[in-house]
């Protein structure tokens, strides 16, 4: 398989020099070298500029509607395990609307993989804060500085119970492309925070500003220094910050289903 | 000799109602009885009154009561209104010392009418104004003489059985009847069986009836909420999410128990829903349930169901809304909000039962439909149906082929556009494809083009068109007189009672039973002479019905309907009055 394989013809409606290309091209280039059937692979996503991703990248996907691509994916998964199933939206889709099935995934450990398109912005409805926008903060087009605190998706995935838990950057495809290689091979739920920066209405958190900030994490930080490195502001680690192997729900799922006899009619 | 017997066992909840209404039951329809039996009680988990009532010789519920099995005082002081004349009245001796100011754990309101209808007098000297036949008994000497005997298992769970037994045995059953009852009702059953011998003994003495046997039948017994579950498993459910919710998780406990279902608890009702679309997407036959605010949540998702055109069954278990309102107690409120759920032209299918058996019909007829169709099936039930309790034939279930798929999963089209409406269904999994719920092209593309968006749309319209035409003669009932002075309309589970009191009206009745509700159907040709609704509702299908009603008949008490308050509403009607409310049940 090579990375055109996973193109369609679909026109990409995203703003020239949106970090949103870098997850594009990086997730083709992982499917590409895991060599996953586009048949058996099912991206699921939500509503945003990100969500459209799954008209870019030949599948069996499914748009769903705003905050609602965790529990469609884990239908789909519950239902057919041999299928790759990943999640993509926005910090405002998963962590917003859809915090409570960002938990739920935890919680149950389903193998499936959630990239978050991380950039602190609503900017399909035009440039509201999203959950992870610091607090203080004034963009171009809000009204007031931001009064509400940010959520930490890996703190928070990480009191969930998921799996894998990572950070990327989007406009640094190859690591990027590792990583989600990593999180596809890594069986249970996995998150992935793609820091992506949205070139029209966060300009704050612009590829320069990630760019004086951001490095790398040489491996997986140990359980004593785990939560220091995750709730790092001023420098922002990237990387693999967490794996467990631990049984998965469908999994478990799977020893359940069929115990029950036949009912007699 | 026709039987025709309604009675009600009350105590507190906790008290073991739930076991004595199933051993009543179990015990008439072991003699060869019809049996129909509801159950009542507070949101509450311990100490409220809590009351079976059971219909023998029929299949609904009717007032007045022609006997009271009071396992409390409370029992008495609640259904005092509702003992006939001549009815039989099984109680403990201590509770007729009781004044209704002793009890704290009645409402406020009821108290007060009490009072002010008897003042506070002990239970003895109100009832020697009532025509009834009171029997007490000492159940506290009988405990004492259980104990003595040896018995210490959690003893006062007794009390249940000692009363019901006497009960039963004063209303004719024989005692072998009633131990064949007791012995199927619990796995350990000797100090049950221990009290009913003590109980009847006190009573042999007494005036009695026997009834003759009836007609026996193999058959099962079982709540709306298990006829349900148990045609779902019987259709080949292969997945079901839902959120926990009265009155509808029993149903869903029961397919995770004995059922071969991927069974889910999700975090939310959003999720119920959405895992189940997923898991229908990927091919599985899939369901959920709720009730009123669990289906509230689920609207944004019916929408997608019918835009991404997904089959799925959503079990609607009505209660008395709207919001939380009274969660334990029945209504049809949610009538226009199934119709209408979902956002834009979101065309679904409204099925509503009538019965246990149509719930099981209409259970196994949803999933042809959602997966003929590839849309949204909601079942309208309610409280009335989930924990009420009748003996079902085992023919009412049947099987149903495995999901069909079609399409090429080369160039496969999910939204194709076909002549019928109805496009190829491969699961995903199998073809690349889209499955949108944006506006899409016939791949699942989005598109915002005008041309494509006209011809989605009238796809979706033809294939609507299609299904109304396929359910348009199964979409409603007619019974009674062709030509008829009156028509009722009604749907639901007002059926029975319905059907109960145009025998006993004296005027030529017609009633039309609406089965399904959406598509809705032309009623113009079957409502002949005057028109009345009947519903439990503010008036939600006289709305549908709008310009054509010429009365209404509701009921918002949240209790079930019984047949002597449709009787007596219909000649009210007929006696001028426009707007008529059933008010019946406590």
């Amino acid at each position: 398989m090579k990375e055109y394989d996973y193109k369609t013809d679909a026109w990409v409606q995203w703003c020239p020099g949106c970090g949103n290309y870098g997850v594009l091209s990086a997730l083709r280039k992982a499917l590409a070298e895991l060599k996953i059937d586009p048949k058996k692979l099912v991206i699921v996503s939500g509503i945003g500029c990100s969500s459209r991703i799954v008209y870019y990248i030949r599948g069996s996907n499914v748009h769903t509607v705003h905050g609602r691509a965790i529990p469609v994916a884990s239908g789909i998964k519950l239902a057919n395990p041999g299928l790759t199933v990943l999640v993509a939206g926005g910090d405002g889709d998963i962590l917003g609307i859809g915090a409570g099935h960002f938990v739920a995934l935890g919680r149950r450990n389903i193998d499936l993989k959630v990239l978050i398109h991380d950039n602190a912005v609503y900017g399909l409805t035009k440039g509201q804060a999203g959950p992870t926008l610091p607090s203080g903060v004034k963009l171009r087009a809000m009204n007031y500085a931001n009064i509400h605190e940010a959520v930490n998706p890996l703190l928070l995935a990480l009191a969930s119970g998921y799996a894998f838990i990572a950070r990327a950057f989007a406009y640094h495809v190859k690591e990027l492309k590792e990583i989600i290689k990593e999180a596809i091979l890594h069986r249970g739920s996995a998150v992935v925070d793609i820091l992506q920066p949205c070139v029209t209405y966060n300009d704050l958190m612009t590829r320069e500003w990630f760019e004086k900030r951001i490095y790398y994490l040489e491996s997986p930080p140990n359980e004593s220094e785990l939560l220091q490195r995750m709730k790092e502001v001023d420098r922002i680690p990237l990387g693999v910050f967490y794996k467990a192997e631990k049984e998965t729900f469908d999994q478990k799922m799977a020893l359940m289903v069929g115990k029950n006899k036949d009912l007699k009619t | 000799m026709k039987v025709d017997l309604s009675f009600a066992i009350g105590g507190f909840q906790g008290g073991g109602i739930e076991s004595a209404g199933q051993i009543a039951l179990r015990a008439f329809v072991l003699k060869g009885y019809e049996v129909f039996g509801s159950r009542e009680f507070h949101s509450n988990i311990i100490g409220a009154h809590s009351y079976f009532h059971i219909r023998v010789g029929g299949k609904a519920l009717k007032l007045p009561l022609n006997a009271l099995i009071a396992l409390d005082a409370e029992s008495i002081f609640t259904h005092l209104q509702n003992l006939g004349d001549g009815a039989l009245l099984v109680c403990d001796e201590h509770s007729l010392k009781t004044k209704v100011s002793e009890i704290p754990s009645m409402s406020r309101s009821l108290k007060k009418r009490i009072e002010q209808a008897h003042g506070d007098l002990t239970l003895e000297k109100i009832l020697a104004n009532y025509k009834i036949r009171v029997v007490a008994i000492s159940m506290k000497d009988l405990l004492k003489e259980l104990i003595a005997g040896g018995q210490s298992l959690s003893i006062s769970r007794v009390l249940n059985v000692m009363g019901t037994s006497v009960g039963l045995y004063l209303l004719g059953l024989d005692k072998e009847t009633i131990k064949k009852a007791i012995e199927k009702q619990f796995t350990d059953s000797q100090t049950n069986l221990r009290a009913m011998e003590m109980a009847i003994k006190e009573v042999e003495e007494l005036d009695r009836k026997e009834l003759p046997d009836g007609k026996k039948e193999d058959k099962l017994i079982l709540s709306g909420n298990e006829a349900v579950a148990m045609a779902k498993i019987s259709s080949g459910l292969e997945f079901l999410s839902f959120y926990p919710i009265t009155p509808a998780t029993d149903e869903s406990l029961y397919i995770e128990k004995n059922g071969k279902a991927i069974t889910i608890q999700a975090e939310d009702e959003i999720s119920a829903i959405a895992m189940a679309l997923g898991a229908s997407l990927a091919g599985l036959r899939a369901s959920t349930s709720t009730s009123g605010p669990g289906f509230s949540l689920m609207n944004e998702m019916i929408s997608f169901a019918v835009q991404a055109e997904i089959p799925i069954v959503i079990t609607l278990w009505m209660r008395a809304s709207p919001s939380t309102g009274i969660a334990t107690r029945t209504s049809q409120q949610d009538l226009l909000h199934s119709i209408f759920s979902g956002h834009g032209d979101t065309q679904k299918v409204v099925i509503a039962s009538g019965d246990h058996r149509e719930a099981i019909e209409d259970t196994i007829k949803a999933f042809e439909l959602a997966e003929e169709f590839q849309i949204p099936v909601i079942h309208l039930l309610d409280k009335f149906i989930a924990s009420s309790i009748t003996a079902i034939d085992k023919t009412a279930f049947r099987n149903l082929p495995n999901r069909k798929f079609n399409g090429e999963s080369e160039g496969y089209l999910r939204y194709k556009l076909t002549e019928d409406g109805i496009s190829p269904f491969l699961p995903v999994g199998r073809a690349t494809m889209i499955v949108s719920s944006l506006e899409h092209d016939e791949y699942g593309f989005a598109t915002e083009d005008p041309v494509d968006r006209e011809k989605m749309m009238l796809k979706r319209i033809r294939k609507f068109e299609k299904l109304a035409k396929s359910v348009s003669k199964e979409s409603y009932c007619v019974y009674g007189e062709k030509e008829a002075e009156i028509t009722l309309v009604s749907f639901g589970s007002t059926k029975n009672a319905i059907l109960e009191a145009i025998e006993e009206l004296d005027v030529s009745t017609k009633f039309i039973q609406l089965r399904i509700l959406n598509p809705f159907p032309d009623l113009s040709k079957e409502m002949v002479g005057k028109v009345i609704c009947i519903e439990s509702n503010a008036g939600q299908l006289s709305f549908l019905l709008r310009g054509r009603v010429d009365g209404i008949v509701r009921k918002l008490n949240a209790r079930p309907i019984y047949v002597n308050e449709v009787v007596k509403a219909v000649k009210d009607f007929l006696s001028g009055k426009k707007e008529v409310i059933m008010s019946e049940g406590v």
